[in-house]
């Protein structure tokens, strides 16, 4: 059994992270701490937030196109305070090779006793994805007592592959599309996405209809979406179709300990 | 633009090289059948399929997920977990209607889906993951006397795959009066290459008699190679926490094995 006596060493921790290699097969991603801003606490002294700067390089030979981040702060006493960047948040980063992104976020604290403070630990862990779009071509939208369109099979960049799906209308005039994928990769794939753009019958937008998810290395995933247009969509209207994807490619994490200018 | 992966590799309708190394597992459809249509006007079909285990591991907790695509594109799909023999651990394993298989070992299986009639032929893709799962008891912890105060847990973990980076335990502020609020966090790092689909971490605490006070539960699922905090908190009287202590278990599973299959099936 192993005492509390053995955990508490924030060293431990630190050490501990810069020998462990994770064998995830990604690139290295080059991270930089800048600056953490001086604590600062709002009137009622009942939090305190914390402004963490730092650098992303991209290290890779790709263009990246989304930065998920998760930042951490380790205090003595084991309390963990979080910020976190998802792919929501960081899509449609234009980050080409070579190039530096400047970054910040800003953390607040309620434990006033277990603050971060002086030698405790400051943990940033970058995950940057590439994208891809693939166009499916158009489909005819078809009347709701007829039979769902198939999707056309396909594979986006070798990443991952649509092994089949639909469109189809309901009732209610929704357009619903549901498509089966398949992530070739041994990565995660951040997002995929099966995205249309309903048009009527001149050709223009009433409607989108998007299903998205992550899916596991090497796993398959049912996407659904549905999009509704208002008034009801209407006969002979078409979908332009697009499967689009982010994967990663490249991932740091840095690890040092807090020090007030 | 290329994209650095290792592709999944096929040879016939079969993947034989999984892309994060896994061994493979070999399925075979066997046969299907159709019945119908039903009083709705549903075709009831059966596709059966057999799961051999070529490895050298006995396989005990398998997740399986059969897809039938119409040529219409409909995607039909049935996922089967029943949970392995060991039911003790914490971990709410992946539960499937596949029996356990030895190494070397074949275990027969079905889906049935119920098909709008006339379909004639279908693709199925039948994927087979087999788990590794294991857990780690952390503790006992004291339960700190002093609110505000947290308690640093013990940096363990899971092996292969998980480590603990950090957490704690402390004594949140009482919301309601006489009920103190016990708070854990923990911060957690995949190791591994695969997903972690549950990493779980368990939390029973004692009174200074040994008798159980409350309990706390939270589960999440862990990327890659990523961080991760697990948070959960209970609310107890606070005369019961003196002289308490608390019990965490860690627990997960992790992939051993997958199969994956894509044919097409006459269904008549």
């Amino acid at each position: 059994m192993i005492t509390l006596h053995e955990a508490a060493s924030l060293a431990e921790t630190l050490s501990a992270i810069q020998a462990q290699s994770v064998t995830d097969g990604l690139s290295p991603l080059g991270i930089k701490l800048r600056k953490w801003d001086t604590k600062e606490t709002n009137c009622n002294s009942d939090y305190t937030t914390y402004t963490i700067r730092f650098a992303v390089t991209n290290t890779t030979t790709v263009a990246l196109n989304a930065l998920v981040i998760g930042m951490y702060f380790l205090t003595k006493q084991g309390v963990i305070f979080e910020g976190i960047e998802g792919i929501e948040e960081s899509e449609n980063v234009d980050l080409l090779p070579g190039k530096t992104i400047r970054k910040k976020l800003i953390l607040p604290s309620h434990l006033s006793e277990a603050s971060p403070g002086e030698g405790d630990l400051i943990l940033i862990d970058v995950t940057a994805c590439a994208s891809a779009i693939c166009p499916l071509g158009e489909v005819p939208v078809r009347r709701e007592h007829e039979a769902p369109v198939a999707l056309p099979p396909t594979t986006l960049l070798g990443a991952c592959r649509l092994v089949g799906g639909s469109l189809w209308r309901e009732r209610s005039g929704d357009v619903v599309l549901a498509g089966l994928v398949h992530n070739l990769t041994p990565q995660l794939l951040s997002k995929v996405r099966l995205s249309g753009v309903i048009t009527d019958k001149a050709g223009l937008k009433v409607a989108e209809v998007e299903a998205a998810d992550a899916i596991p290395p090497g796993g398959l995933i049912t996407l659904y979406g549905r999009g509704s247009a208002t008034p009801p969509c209407p006969d002979e209207a078409k979908v332009k179709l697009t499967l689009s994807g982010y994967w990663p490619v490249a991932r740091g994490l840095v690890c040092s300990e807090m020090e007030y200018e | 633009m290329s994209i650095p992966i290792t592709p999944t590799e096929h040879a016939g309708n079969q993947v034989v090289v999984d892309p994060l190394g896994l061994p493979i597992l070999d399925i075979a459809i066997t046969g299907s059948e159709k019945e119908g249509p039903n009083e709705r006007g549903y075709d009831e079909v059966t596709i059966r399929y057999t799961v051999t285990n070529p490895t050298a591991l006995d396989l005990d907790y398998l997740e399986t997920r059969v897809y039938l695509v119409t040529p219409r594109g409909a995607v039909h799909r049935k996922e089967s977990k029943v949970i392995g023999e060991d039911a003790d651990l914490y971990t709410s394993l992946p539960r499937t209607v596949l029996e356990k298989i030895p190494a070397g070992a074949r275990a027969d299986s079905q889906e049935t889906f119920w098909l709008a009639p006339n379909v004639a032929q279908g693709r199925v893709v039948i994927e087979v993951l087999a788990y590794g799962a294991g857990e780690r008891l952390l503790g006992p912890i004291d339960v700190p006397l002093t609110r505000m105060i947290p308690v640093p847990l013990p940096l363990s973990g899971l092996e292969p795959v998980l480590n603990i980076v950090s957490g704690s335990l402390w004594l949140g502020e009482p919301e309601r009066e006489n009920e103190v609020p016990v708070e854990l966090r923990c911060l957690v790092r995949n190791r591994s290459p695969y997903l972690l689909p549950e990493v779980r971490l368990r939390a029973e605490i004692h009174d200074t008699f040994g008798r159980p006070v409350g309990d706390m539960d939270t589960q999440e699922l862990v990327h890659p190679g990523s961080l991760k905090t697990l948070a959960a908190n209970v609310s107890i009287e606070g005369h019961r926490l003196k002289g308490a202590t608390t019990t965490l278990v860690l627990s997960g599973y992790w992939p051993l094995a997958r199969g994956l299959l894509q044919d097409e099936v006459t269904i008549q």
